[in-house]
């Protein structure tokens, strides 16, 4: 029987395999990631794993010099769409027994260049860079030092792997939700971008351009209108200003993100105009704020678990292989209509 | 200077040149050793700043530090985490340090996985925030490693804590309440039956504030405490139970705002209007309370200058280990919004 003292002892490699009723060689294959480990051994093994909490221990340099640590850079953690896409890739990879660690890249190069480093200094085993704005050259940078899976922006790179959302599809349902409830002045809040890689890359940028697209699909060309503020809920608030300023206001707002379509909320109500009878409102990643009651907003839903879960996957196999070929994933969003858009009133 | 310069690391020697002063006196700022007068000083972290300067984790001849700090929070869903993270990392701006963090998920298997990779990747300092491991646990890893420990309130002398006075904090919302008019003033809590937890978590001093504050006003027959968990999930079912009493109470404390949004989602789907049907409360005073549609009534714990605190803190013992533990308590302020008003009679 297990004695008190035993829980503050270290769980090795071996109980995981008396656990799982396996020996330690298949442990460490699955561990490894390793070929000769079937499905149901490593269902078993990493089944011991979560139950027992074991950390395959970063100094254990037998493991081919690895640190089962996997760093992960976001914006920030305001926005709760990340936490979506950190739910879905801690799933995955504790289950294959590594510890996630994280670093806010700030949205500036020189702060994600910092974070990186880190990540590399510290001899990460791979790293997940969720919508990082950093020239292309200093990305390939990273992926020639450690396996990288980049999340949210578009890429192309032949050194590492991409998960995104089809944002211009998603822009597009947007739109066409709101013209076809007879909305004709349709207005959008863009993450103001002026770099020419980014502005082909990041998925604010695809969506500003599907926005623009899905205008002219709908013959509202003459409607086109974009505030260029930023993805946080005060660029929202700031941007729900300029259009409630503009002399033919906007019956609808577009907004890139559900954070900045918090800040467009605000923005309304203290102009005292009501959502959706004055202004209707869409955001974008169906975060737990457009469920919350009091908020109701219409949504896109880019699957930001699913997105994680992936990029997650992707990275192990990397790490596994560091010399397969780069894949690039695009996942399909879905509109999700809830209060703040409604039928055009007058 | 040439503009390809980017891709090369940043040196010490770059950060000497920017500022305008020896290589050593810059060595000196980052060591936070005595001999550089606070005028050289902002100096340097300056141009360390203005240049992007992270030491290298594999300079041992910095004494073998990695210039790296470990925070450690429960989730990175409830926002009031995200601003003591933005204190923290104001703070440390400057100073070369960078902060990598990870969630522990009030779970003890978790945190000791979390500290632990923090520790191998030798991390020079740990930042806890609210903590559930043992009083063991948490003195074995600061007897590893420099260790602040934020909203747990201890009496540690091997690490630091920063809390909020969270039995003032109760008292300040159920006296609003009561002078209000309330008197059924419930609590949602955080489930905790750990003895050691019982007196440091915050939430348990909150529950604790509360009890204590309730029988100051004369109200200790209307206690009434549900417990689930200090999560959006824990207020949507404590609010439930509420519901399926032939009862409602006329006002319910909530030990933090995340909760306080669980139970506006229930009572917003049960067809109940705030304040009007009854009074809502929070504790952080977190962005969402502060948010028009929401505007909730909530306690102002200052999340930022205890990330900040934290931070000074934390230098302080990585600049000498030996420095006596302080535990530092901040008074919290009320904030008054629309989710809060008199009980209907």
């Amino acid at each position: 029987m297990r004695k008190p003292s035993a829980r503050t002892r270290r769980v090795t490699i071996v109980d995981v395999a008396q656990h799982a009723e396996v020996s330690t060689t298949a442990v460490s294959k699955v561990l490894r990631n390793a070929y000769g480990a079937s499905p149901e051994m490593q269902a078993k093994v990493r089944k011991a794993i979560a139950e027992l909490g074991y950390r395959p221990h970063a100094a254990a340099r037998g493991m081919r010099g690895q640190t089962y640590t996997i760093g992960v850079m976001l914006p920030n953690i305001r926005n709760p769409f990340f936490a979506d896409v950190l739910d879905g890739a801690t799933e995955v990879l504790e289950a294959a027994g590594y510890q996630v660690l994280m670093g806010p890249g700030c949205n500036g190069e020189a702060e994600e260049a910092r974070v990186t480093e880190t990540m590399i200094d510290h001899s990460m085993d791979g790293v997940i860079l969720i919508a990082p704005v950093s020239s292309r050259r200093h990305l390939e940078h990273v992926a020639a030092a450690v396996p990288t899976v980049m999340v949210g922006r578009h890429g192309r790179s032949s050194s590492y792997d991409s998960v995104a959302d089809d944002d211009l599809s998603g822009a597009a349902l947007v739109v066409n939700h709101l013209a076809d409830l007879g909305h004709r002045r349709i207005a959008h809040i863009e993450h103001l971008e002026t770099d020419p890689d980014r502005l082909a890359e990041m998925p604010n940028a695809v969506r500003a351009d599907g926005y623009r697209q899905a205008m002219r699909a709908r013959r509202l060309d003459e409607y086109i209108d974009v505030a260029s503020t930023s993805y946080t809920q005060e660029g929202g608030y700031l941007g729900t200003q300029q259009l409630l300023d503009r002399l033919h206001r906007p019956t609808a707002i577009f907004a890139g993100a559900d954070i900045v379509a918090m800040g467009a909320l605000q923005a309304i109500a203290e102009a005292g105009l009501s959502v959706p009878d004055d202004v209707a409102v869409a955001g974008y990643d169906n975060t737990m704020f457009a469920g919350f009651a009091p908020v109701s907003l219409t949504s896109v839903d880019q699957g930001g678990r699913q997105m994680g879960r992936n990029a997650a996957r992707l990275v192990l196999e990397r790490i596994a292989d560091p010399s397969r070929p780069a894949s690039h994933m695009k996942l399909a969003p879905t509109l999700v209509p809830r209060r703040t858009t409604a039928v055009l009133s007058g | 200077m040439t503009r390809d310069a980017p891709a090369r690391r940043v040196t010490i020697v770059d950060v000497a040149r920017h500022a305008q002063v020896s290589t050593t006196t810059v060595s000196k700022v980052l060591r936070n050793a005595t001999g550089a007068s606070p005028a050289m000083r902002a100096r340097v972290q300056h141009a360390i700043a203005e240049l992007g300067y992270r030491p290298y984790a594999g300079a041992r001849g910095m004494r073998g530090r990695t210039f790296t700090i470990g925070v450690m929070l429960p989730d990175i869903r409830n926002p009031f985490f995200a601003d003591v993270l933005a204190g923290l990392t104001e703070h440390l701006h400057g100073t070369g340090y960078q902060v990598l963090h990870g969630t522990g998920r009030n779970g003890e298997v978790i945190e000791a996985r979390v500290t632990e990779a923090m520790v191998d990747r030798g991390m020079d300092g740990l930042v806890l925030i609210a903590p559930i491991s043992s009083g063991a646990h948490l003195e074995r890893i600061a007897r590893a490693v420099p260790t602040v420990v934020v909203g747990r309130h201890g009496r540690s002398t091997v690490y630091d804590t920063v809390a909020d006075d969270d039995h003032t904090g109760a008292h300040l919302v159920v006296a609003h309440l009561a002078g209000l008019g309330h008197r059924r003033i419930a609590l949602i809590d955080h489930h905790e039956t750990d003895p050691v937890r019982l007196v440091e978590m915050p939430n348990a001093v909150r529950a604790a504030g509360y009890r204590h504050a309730m029988r100051m006003h004369g109200l200790t027959d209307e206690i009434d405490v549900v417990s689930t968990t200090y999560t959006h999930d824990g207020g949507y079912l404590g609010a439930k139970q509420f519901l399926a009493r032939p009862a409602l109470p006329t006002a319910v404390f909530t030990g933090a705002d995340i909760v306080a949004m669980g139970v506006l989602q229930a009572l917003a789907e049960a067809g109940l209007s705030v304040p009007a049907d009854i009074s809502v409360a929070g504790y952080d005073n977190t962005a969402i309370a502060a948010f028009g549609p929401v505007s909730l009534t909530s306690v102002d714990q200052a999340g930022r200058q205890i990330g900040a605190d934290a931070a000074r803190l934390l230098l302080a013992r990585i600049a000498d280990r030996r420095t006596p533990a302080s535990h530092l308590k901040l008074t919290p302020t009320l904030v008054a919004r629309r989710t809060t008003a008199p009980p209907r009679l």
